[in-house]
Formats: C-alpha cells, sequence, structure tokens
C-alpha cells in the first residue's frame, strides 16, 4: 500500500513539474487511451450480446416452431391444456428472455400467408402468459423496454390490455406517449377517440399521422368510425386538421361533407385545410361541392387551386368540364396546364372538348401534353 | 524568429487540442443520436408504412449515366427492385458515347414517350424520354440528354422530370439497400420541422458479394485504399454526421446519397454545374435559401448504410477523387463566404462555416507546414525529441483512437461483416493510415487547392470502374475507363 502511495505522489509531483502544454497533452491522451480501450470493450460486449441473442433465438426457435406452427393453423379448435401439452410446456416458469423470443416468433409465425387459427393463437398468448410479461415490460422505467413492448402489444393486437398501454399516454417521451396514443386507439373498447380531442399531441407529426391512419383503419373492421368532423371543429393544430379530413375522405364519411364546404367558404381557414377539403370532396365523389369549390377558386393560393382541379376530376360531370376548359384557356403555368388536361381528359367521357382543344393547341409544349395523356402515359 | 516560431508551435498545439476536443464531443453526441434512431425507428415503423402505400409519400430516385454500359442493366435492376410503395427510378442518361441507352432500351423494353418537359432547374437540353410497355418497369423513366459535363447538370434534368415532393440523388454506380427509402423517410414524417435533406452511411461494394443487384455478403475490401476509405467514411457518417446532425448542423449531404426536398431543391436554383462540389454547395443553398425566407428547416443524418458505392482502386484515381473534392471545398468559400460569420445564416454561418474552414479546409496546409517547420527544426537542433515523440504519440492516438469509435458505432448500428475478424481488418488498417493513406490526402487537397487557385485542370477526372456483377460460384470482373468529362 506504502509503496503505490509513493509511486501516486511520485507521479504526482512529476505531473505537476511538466509544463502546461505537456500536461494537457498527457491528460489528452490518456482520455483518448481510456476511450479506445473503453470501444474495444464495448465491441467485446456487443459481440458477445449479439451471439447470446442468436444462440437464444435458434434454441427458441428449435424447441417451439414446429409445435407452435401445428398450434396456430390447427384447423381444431384446442383447449389450453392441450396446448400446454402439445408445446410440452412443463410446470418450470419460463425465464424472461425466453417468454421475448417466442412473443416474436409467434409473431413473425403469423404474418405467413397461412390460415391462422385466431382461438388458438389466443389461447397459446395466455398459457405463455405472454401479455402480463409484455405489461410488465411497459411498465420499467427503461425507454428500451418500453418501447419494444409497446410495439409488441401493438403487433399481438386482440387482447392487448389498454390500461397498461394507457399509462403510457402521459410519458415524458415523446415517441412513446404518441405511440401508446395510437395504440390505445387501436384496442380500447370503451373512449378509444379521446386522444383525438386536444390535437392528438402538441408533437402531432406525419408519423402520427401513419399510426392513427392505422389505428383507424384497425377500428373501422369492426365497426363504423363515429364522424371525424367532430374532431375537425375542436381542433387548433391545422396539420392536425388537414390530417382528419383527408381521413373523412378516405373512410368515405359523406355525412361530414356539408361541414367542409362550410370550412372551405370561411374566409378565414387555414390554406392547408382548404386544399384538403377540396381534395376530400372529389374523393368522396360530393357533386354537390362543385359549384362551391367553383366559386372558391378565383380567391385561393394556387396550393387550393391546384386541388380543386384535381377534384373536379374525381367528381366529374358538365360542370366540372365547362370549369376545367375555362381555366385551360386562363392559366399560365405548364404545370396547371398539364393537370386541367389531365383532369379534362377523366371527366371529358366523349373525348371533344378534350379532342377540340388538341386540334387548337398551338405550341409544341401543348402538343406533348395532349400526346402523353392520349397515349396513355399520364398518371395524376 | 524564435518567437514566431514558439507562437506557431503554441498555435498548432491548441488547434489539436481543439480537434480533440470537437471529436470527442461528437463521439458522443454521434452515439447518443445513433442510440436514439436505433429506438425510435425500427422494422415495425418500416413494415407500417410500407403496408400503408395510401399514406406513405412517394420519392423519386434519380441517378444520372455517363458511360455506365458495364454496371447500367443491374443496377437499375437493383434500384427497382428496392421495398417501397411509392416510387419512381429516374435515369438520366448523360450524352453517354458507349452502349449505355441501348442497353436500356433493349433490357427495360423502352419506347420514346411526348413527356411535357419542363425546365424548373437549368441543364443542357433533354432529347427524350423513354418509359417502358412492360408494366413490370413501370416505375421506370429514362431521360436521355445532351451532355453537360458535369453530375449536377444531369441531375437538374432528373429533377425537371421527377414527380415525387422528395428524391434521392445517387449515382447509377451505387447499389441501394432495398429498404433505403422507408429508412430515410421515416425521420421525415417524424418531424413537425421541415425536413430538407436526410443523409445515411455510404461504404464501399469492392468485394461485396452481389446477386441480380443484391449485396449478399459483405465483406471489407481486400484493395488497400477502399480498405482505408471504408474506415473513413465509418469516422465521416457515423461519428462526425451523426454528431452534428443532434444540433442541425450538417453541412453537407454527401452527392453519392441523399433524400432531398424538390421544391426548395428547385427554389435555390438546383445543382450548379459548374461547381466542383456540387452536393455541399446545393446543401448550403437549400439551408440559405430556407433562412433567407425565414423557414424552419432540419437536415437528418441516419446512421444505416443504405448505398454502397466502388472505392478508388488505385492511387491515381484517389489522386483524382480527393483533387476534386480540394477544388470543390475551397471554390465553396469563395462561392458561399457571404455565409462566413454572417448572422442571418444563423448556426451556418456561425458554427458550420467556420469549422468546415478551419478544421477542413485548413487541415492540409497546417499539416503540409507542420512538416516544413518541423525539416526546419531538425536541420537547426532545435527539436526536444522527449516532447516529439509525445506529441506524435497524441496525434497518432487521436486518429486510431476516433477510427475504433466508428468502427464500434458500426458494429452498434448493424452487424455487416460476416465475422468479427473482418472489423479486425479495418482496425488493424486504421493503425496504419497516419502513415500511409493520410499523408496521400494531404498532398491530393493541396493538389485541388493549387488547381483551383491556378485554374488548371478543371476535368472531373476518370474513373476506373469495376461491375459488381457475380457469377455463382466466382467473381466476374469487368473492367472499363470511364471517362467522366
Amino acid at each position: 500500500m506504502n509503496s503505490i502511495k509513493y509511486y501516486l505522489y511520485y507521479f504526482e509531483s512529476k505531473f505537476i513539474g511538466y509544463p502546461f502544454v505537456i500536461r494537457v497533452t498527457l491528460f489528452l491522451i490518456v482520455i483518448l487511451v481510456l476511450i479506445y480501450l473503453g470501444s474495444m470493450v464495448r465491441i467485446l460486449f456487443i459481440a458477445k450480446k449479439r451471439n447470446q441473442f442468436e444462440n437464444r433465438k435458434k434454441q427458441i426457435k428449435e424447441e417451439y416452431e414446429t409445435k407452435l406452427n401445428q398450434v396456430l393453423f390447427s384447423e381444431k379448435n384446442l383447449s389450453s391444456q392441450e396446448i400446454e401439452k402439445q408445446l410440452n410446456i412443463n410446470s418450470d416458469p419460463i425465464k424472461e428472455w425466453g417468454k421475448s423470443y417466442i412473443s416474436k416468433l409467434i409473431l413473425s409465425l403469423i404474418n405467413q400467408d397461412m390460415k391462422l387459427n385466431v382461438r388458438n393463437y389466443k389461447q397459446t398468448l395466455k398459457v405463455f402468459e405472454l401479455h402480463a410479461y409484455w405489461e410488465d415490460q411497459l411498465r420499467n422505467k427503461n425507454v428500451k423496454d418500453e418501447g419494444t413492448a409497446l410495439r409488441i402489444l401493438d403487433d399481438m393486437s386482440e387482447d392487448a390490455s389498454s390500461n397498461a398501454i394507457s399509462n403510457k399516454t402521459g410519458s415524458q417521451n415523446d415517441n412513446l406517449r404518441k405511440h401508446a396514443k395510437s395504440i390505445f386507439m387501436k384496442f380500447d373498447s370503451n373512449d378509444a377517440f379521446k386522444f383525438l380531442e386536444d390535437d392528438f399531441d402538441k408533437d402531432f407529426n406525419s408519423l402520427d399521422e401513419v399510426r392513427i391512419h392505422d389505428a383507424l383503419k384497425e377500428k373501422s373492421k369492426s365497426r363504423t368510425l363515429p364522424p371525424l368532423i367532430r374532431w375537425v371543429n375542436t381542433a387548433k393544430n391545422e396539420f392536425f386538421k388537414s390530417f382528419l379530413i383527408q381521413e373523412i375522405g378516405y373512410f368515405k364519411q359523406i355525412d361530414c361533407a356539408e361541414k367542409l364546404i362550410e370550412i372551405f367558404k370561411e374566409p378565414l381557414s387555414n390554406n392547408l385545410v382548404k386544399s384538403q377539403i377540396a381534395k376530400t370532396l372529389g374523393v368522396m365523389d360530393y357533386k354537390a361541392a362543385i359549384p362551391h369549390l367553383i366559386e372558391g377558386y378565383e380567391s385561393n393560393p394556387q396550393e387550393v387551386q391546384e386541388s380543386v382541379i384535381h377534384a373536379m376530376g374525381e367528381l366529374g360531370g358538365q360542370d366540372a368540364l365547362v370549369f376545367l376548359e375555362k381555366i385551360y384557356h386562363e392559366t399560365h403555368n405548364k404545370e396547371t396546364l398539364i393537370k386541367v388536361l389531365q383532369n379534362i381528359y377523366l371527366v371529358d367521357e366523349s373525348k371533344i372538348v378534350f379532342n377540340k382543344l388538341k386540334s387548337t393547341s398551338t405550341t409544341d409544349f401543348e402538343k406533348s401534353i395532349f400526346n402523353y395523356i392520349d397515349q396513355g402515359f399520364s398518371v395524376r | 524568429m524564435e518567437g514566431v516560431a514558439l507562437v506557431y508551435q503554441y498555435l498548432i498545439f491548441f488547434y489539436s487540442f481543439l480537434m480533440t476536443v470537437i471529436y470527442i464531443s461528437l463521439a458522443i453526441l454521434g452515439y447518443i443520436n445513433i442510440v436514439r434512431n436505433k429506438r425510435k425507428y425500427t422494422e415495425k415503423e418500416e413494415e407500417d408504412l410500407k403496408m400503408l402505400p395510401e399514406i406513405a409519400p412517394g420519392i423519386s430516385v434519380v441517378a444520372p449515366a455517363f458511360n455506365e454500359e458495364v454496371i447500367i442493366i443491374e443496377n437499375v435492376r437493383s434500384l427497382l427492385n428496392l421495398d417501397y410503395p411509392n416510387f419512381e427510378v429516374v435515369i438520366v442518361n448523360d450524352g453517354s458515347k458507349d452502349k449505355t441507352l441501348e442497353l436500356l432500351i433493349e433490357e427495360f423494353e423502352l419506347i420514346e414517350i411526348p413527356f411535357p418537359y419542363i425546365q424548373k432547374v437549368i441543364c443542357q437540353p433533354v432529347k427524350k424520354i423513354f418509359r417502358s410497355k412492360n408494366e413490370k418497369f413501370r416505375r421506370l423513366t429514362i431521360v436521355d440528354k445532351e451532355n453537360g459535363g458535369t453530375k449536377a447538370d444531369a441531375m437538374n434534368a432528373g429533377i425537371n422530370v421527377a414527380k415525387y415532393d422528395y428524391f434521392i440523388n445517387t449515382d447509377v454506380d451505387c447499389l441501394l439497400a432495398r429498404d433505403t427509402l422507408t429508412k430515410c423517410i421515416l425521420p421525415v414524417l417524424d418531424s413537425k420541422r421541415r425536413v430538407i435533406a436526410v443523409g445515411a452511411t455510404m461504404r464501399m461494394v469492392n468485394n461485396c458479394e452481389v446477386k441480380d443487384g443484391v449485396i449478399t455478403r459483405v465483406r471489407p475490401p481486400k484493395a488497400f485504399i477502399p480498405t482505408f476509405q471504408e474506415t473513413e467514411y465509418l469516422r465521416s457518417y457515423l461519428l462526425a454526421k451523426m454528431g452534428w446532425s443532434m444540433f442541425n448542423l450538417i453541412p453537407n449531404v454527401s452527392g453519392g446519397f441523399g433524400l432531398f426536398y424538390k421544391p426548395v431543391t428547385i427554389d435555390a436554383g438546383g445543382y450548379d454545374p459548374l461547381s466542383h462540389a456540387e452536393d455541399m454547395d446545393m446543401t448550403l443553398r437549400m439551408v440559405a435559401n430556407m433562412r433567407d425566407n425565414k423557414q424552419k428547416y432540419r437536415i437528418v443524418q441516419i446512421p444505416d448504410t443504405c448505398c454502397w458505392t466502388e472505392g478508388p482502386p488505385n492511387i491515381k484515381v484517389l489522386q483524382r477523387q480527393r483533387s476534386r473534392w480540394g477544388r470543390g471545398l475551397l471554390q465553396i468559400f469563395v462561392v458561399h463566404r457571404k455565409l462566413l460569420f454572417n448572422r442571418k445564416y444563423g448556426r451556418m454561418g456561425f458554427w458550420v462555416m467556420p469549422y468546415a474552414l478551419v478544421f477542413e479546409f485548413m487541415a492540409p496546409i497546417i499539416e503540409f507546414f507542420g512538416l516544413l517547420f518541423m525539416i526546419f527544426l531538425l536541420f537547426t537542433d532545435q527539436v526536444n525529441f522527449n516532447t516529439f515523440w509525445l506529441m506524435l504519440f497524441f496525434v497518432y492516438l487521436l486518429g486510431v483512437t476516433i477510427s475504433l469509435v466508428a468502427i464500434s458505432f458500426d458494429i452498434l448500428t448493424k452487424k455487416h461483416y460476416n465475422s468479427y475478424r473482418e472489423y479486425i481488418r479495418l482496425v488493424i488498417f486504421s493503425s496504419l493510415e497516419a502513415v500511409i493513406y493520410h499523408p496521400l490526402i494531404v498532398i491530393f487537397s493541396l493538389n485541388g487547392y493549387i488547381q483551383f487557385l491556378t485554374r488548371k485542370d478543371f476535368s472531373w477526372g476518370a474513373m476506373t470502374r469495376q461491375g459488381f456483377k457475380q457469377s455463382e460460384s466466382e467473381t466476374e470482373i469487368l473492367t472499363t475507363a470511364v471517362n467522366k468529362k
């Protein structure tokens, strides 16, 4: 001990005796050596973890894959005892890591292009106590574990407990919180749409649109969705409002059309929202919207105008055709010109107007648009 | 004279001190960013997006080609095989003199179409535009244009034809990972601010096994220079750019691969055909455009390897590549001098540009004069060898440590090589880099500066290209000399 102390004092006095530049250099060298060694250890650690992961995955696969296939895709409904017997589950509890790998194996198996026996699938999850395991993981304070648990519960569909998930909808972590909200919407059977109030989340973005769209699609499989216009009326975030209007179109909620027209006609409405309303009315094929869209065309910016032109192509009819022909003669924007002609071609069933315009086209550019559309290369 | 020498030595010391601090900080930030990225975007997010084509944004993949007959078919097939619901592939034949266009027409059953072409950004005239008669290749558009002499000019033609709001800028000699588009678009979706560009990791395709345009086995390059470059790329992408990305400070989205927001690219005037570093030039102009219009923006870097490119197979090609980069870097500071220390351009003016000036542009100059100064000190017997060896060890250690950290980040992101032994090759090469590879880079960069200042040799240089076509058992190396005018 004394000799260690001696050397420590010796090196300390030696170090202090060096010039400033040398001391700084020595300090940096020590830091760099530590980082170098740390990186080496890190690589070895990652390698060990990866090997362990692969071995465990292989072990679980060898043990359960064939048996699980027989249970999950069996035509016969099996009881939990029969499943336990078939899967050869003894009384020893399965280790935590085992449950994690079994979950992933089951999820990969059910994604196969085979007819899943849903009852057996649910029983299997119960036999392995997988929901309870992942709900426990969800209660962890580790963001990584929580994220994995959310994704697994989302993929497991059906019986995910919305209680466990709803706890996460107040998380400080933006990503976790928003993901939990979208899964809650998917699985909750009582107040699934509550997060559509208050603009879904203060950090709402396009990835949430993907998740909400997925949740709404899933929800619509079991029951008709409530009119989304309700949340359009309360939304303050224009991006969220525009997204809901897009979803109204996707789910063809025609009852919302009149209210959308009202919003479209409001002078203070946001352009993004107006543009989306025009598209949605087109998607819903709501022909009564044509005069309103035509009326609003001139007073709106190009973003909205292009959506109106697009909507006319969807809505069709004589009024739409006359309107598009008028725009064709008025526009000076080449991109708009292409869009107008694409839509005229769609609306003009007899192609009389299209051919008349084609025969009177003067520039090479215009001729190329007509040929491009006529020869079927144009995709709106 | 002695006073000047002392001041110079102190300056150099604090320069390397600052560099060490910056690299260590970038390593920490890069690590946090990689971990965060891995937690946020998993296969689940990618699969969800792919399952919802009605909501996945469209992406145009634009790849210019000049005299690429050796690799064109396989690489276009590879691009058409990308795993994403909404995308198109736009190949710009930049006036190839070989059979590039003929091969494309024959292989993909192309016919000329009356495309209503609008020139939104300036480029050489477009002669013809082709699409396939075969529904299988419906995503493919070929633009045949007059040679513009630069990739920038060809890219502009591609942008004029691209139909989606986001486009990928890549080279036809690059191979993209199948999940590239999903990986790149996720951070775009997951942002409240407009993401104007996304960069990803690039690495060497040399020595990888490729089947039907898909990389089936990743190996470290066999040749010396690509091996050095592999580690250099990992440092640049996983450590530096991932670190800078934390504070929205990425100065350059690589010309080999990057996702860009088209409306801002067009507003900024498209790629500059006169630029020798068209990628950095484009990134800076997009940033300047956003700042001028007082719009918030983000440039994102993702850690995943999305693009595989051929590294220079020999010193001659390396010289051409690095001299061009050197010319480009100097040109950037001449063209974009208004950005430097300009409050209007925020972080780009106060952080990114000064950093690039001091630690990227100045580095070869300082190293070169440092060497001359060292020789002078040796001849005048003014060297304290104890201090000399200590300093040399410190600088060497900085290089190898940062390389090892980058390699560990690569393993953390994804283990690309089959065995960990293959990573040892990278570690060994990184320990030799300071004495073999780095001096070459310094010389070639200085050569580029001189070329720019003397206005000499402004050609794009020739790239000797090896195809990565492989038969089942052995590699069929196809070599062609491609003159990039």
